[in-house]
């Protein structure tokens, strides 16, 4: 079979992870306080993507938490597929919301546990929003609390925010994982194997302004058709290294003074 | 040997970036001009206003990001200017004449604060949380008017839901106990009427500081020790 006629759901999905610390915390000596994962798992590939308050001493640990705590628990979720593919897929499609209601609390109970360990306050000290998403070979769940958001493309070139970053009604304020009533402002969409899905992003809220039309309510499709371009030419370490570069540039710092964090998946070959 | 050229940021020489407005910080000043404040105070102010305006537009990125509305009240209550980017901001002379119509100024502050708001809204621009600064020498000759009661009401609700942030001061002469019904939650600060000054320049280095936060995040404000004169 030749390379052009190989089916999508054979093409394998090229993953990565990049977190940048922003340039105002460079100023106070803050650290980044993002943390991203992007890992395969057999035939399933997991993305966590957790950015820690601004406004909370030990939110950076707090996010690092929150992406291991939810990866453990899709794995037992996901346990009985075996990684096979197909099995992930049917999964995917099947379960439902309250389902993966479990991968958040995963990701809640390491934090509280973290907190605990280091006699923090969870709440107050290491809150942080929330994305995560988990694929099979053709299907997805995403999910997310707070601001930053998902962008699929789905068919050559169709790119689409899957969610929006929830924010109060001031551009300062946004929602935690770790508050009690995360469930409200819990944000969840499944894209079934049916909707030729090629890439998935997903961004903190200091990557917004860079790759979202706020006005609009539309993703940049040259952000992202570019990000999945750079990412099939090279290697996983040459391309992280390369977007790292590109988010402490001037053209980036001018307009995002925040920590920046990316993670993706796109299909192989295409 | 031959070294591998390594990947850089070159490879996104051609990425596209979003082309986003600034988030933005609105700060309306709601300033007495009574016929009490004419003389030195008003030229005191007036010096402290246009310096406030001239060290926002000195800073990049407050001068992209804060915005300013000026409302004084004295003869009459006039809107000296609406919601105006700190980079064109230009302060109009204030000039001291007749009472003081606190009430109908503060209605007007908040009525601009919500038009400002719902027009960001419709352009999808973020926006901080408003600042209310009023300042007063005296006490309002509207007191007894539905305005007062109007502005009671409005200041009281837009603390408790923190629709914005709101800043009474007082100089020595004025009336603290009457604008302490406007939000009985929020302190009067006393002013020394000799540190308009002072109490601009501090205003100046919060406004950076909010416009300098992350979103998300809190800004921490100087100490107001340099103007402060009492506590009430």
């Amino acid at each position: 079979m030749s390379e052009a006629a190989r089916p999508l759901e054979m093409r394998h999905w090229l993953a990565s992870s990049v977190e940048v610390r922003g340039s105002s915390h460079f100023a106070t000596g803050e650290p980044c306080q993002d943390y991203g994962i992007a890992r395969s798992f057999g035939g399933v590939q997991i993305l966590a993507l957790a950015d820690g308050a601004g406004s909370c001493e030990h939110s950076g640990i707090g996010a690092r938490a929150a992406c291991i705590g939810f990866v453990r628990n899709v794995r037992e979720l996901i346990g009985p597929c075996r990684s096979e593919a197909a099995a992930v897929d049917a999964f995917l499609e099947e379960s439902t919301e309250t389902d993966w209601h479990f991968a958040v609390e995963g990701a809640r109970e390491w934090v509280e546990r973290t907190a605990l360990k280091r006699g923090f306050d969870a709440q107050r000290s290491m809150a942080c929003t929330f994305l995560g998403a988990v694929l099979g070979s053709s299907s997805a769940i995403v999910l997310q609390i707070g601001d930053g958001a998902w962008v699929a493309e789905v068919g050559e070139g169709c790119f689409g925010c899957v969610t929006w970053p929830e924010n109060g009604e001031f551009g300062n304020e946004t929602f935690f994982l770790t508050q009690t009533d995360w469930r409200d402002h819990f944000q969840f969409a499944r894209i079934p194997v049916s909707h030729d899905l090629r890439s998935l992003t997903g961004f903190s809220d200091g990557v917004e302004t860079l790759c979202l039309d706020q006005a609009a309510k539309v993703p940049i499709h040259g952000f992202f058709h570019r990000l999945a371009t750079v990412r099939r030419s090279c290697g996983r370490r040459e391309y992280e290294a390369a977007l790292e570069q590109l988010l402490q540039s001037p053209r980036v710092t001018e307009k995002s003074d925040d920590d920046c964090s990316i993670v993706a998946v796109c299909r192989e070959g295409l | 040997m031959i070294e591998q050229t390594p990947y850089s940021a070159d490879a996104f020489n051609d990425i596209e970036l979003a082309n986003n407005p600034e988030q933005r910080c609105p700060c309306v000043l709601v300033l007495d001009c009574s016929s009490s404040m004419s003389g030195r105070q008003i030229d005191s102010l007036n010096a402290a206003v246009q310096r406030f305006s001239d060290e926002l537009r000195a800073d990049d990125l407050a001068a992209k990001r804060v915005e300013i509305a000026v409302v004084s009240f004295g003869e009459e209550v006039t809107v000296l200017s609406d919601f105006t980017g700190a980079q064109s901001f230009h302060p109009t002379a204030l000039v001291a004449d007749g009472g003081t119509p606190m009430g109908q100024a503060l209605c007007e502050a908040v009525r601009l604060i919500e038009v400002r708001k719902r027009k960001l809204q419709e352009h999808g621009i973020n926006y901080y949380r408003p600042w209310l600064v009023m300042m007063t020498d005296g006490s309002p000759t509207d007191r007894d008017s539905q305005q007062w009661r109007n502005a009671v009401s409005l200041i009281s609700a837009g603390v408790d839901a923190r629709k914005f942030t709101y800043f009474p001061l007082v100089t020595e002469d004025g009336d603290k106990r009457t604008v302490g019904e406007l939000s009985p939650q929020t302190k009067v600060r006393g002013l020394d009427s000799h540190k308009f000054s002072e109490f601009f320049l501090w205003l100046t280095r919060s406004l950076q500081s909010v416009a300098r936060s992350q979103i998300g995040g809190q800004a921490t404000l100087p100490a107001p020790n340099d103007w402060l004169t009492i506590d009430v």
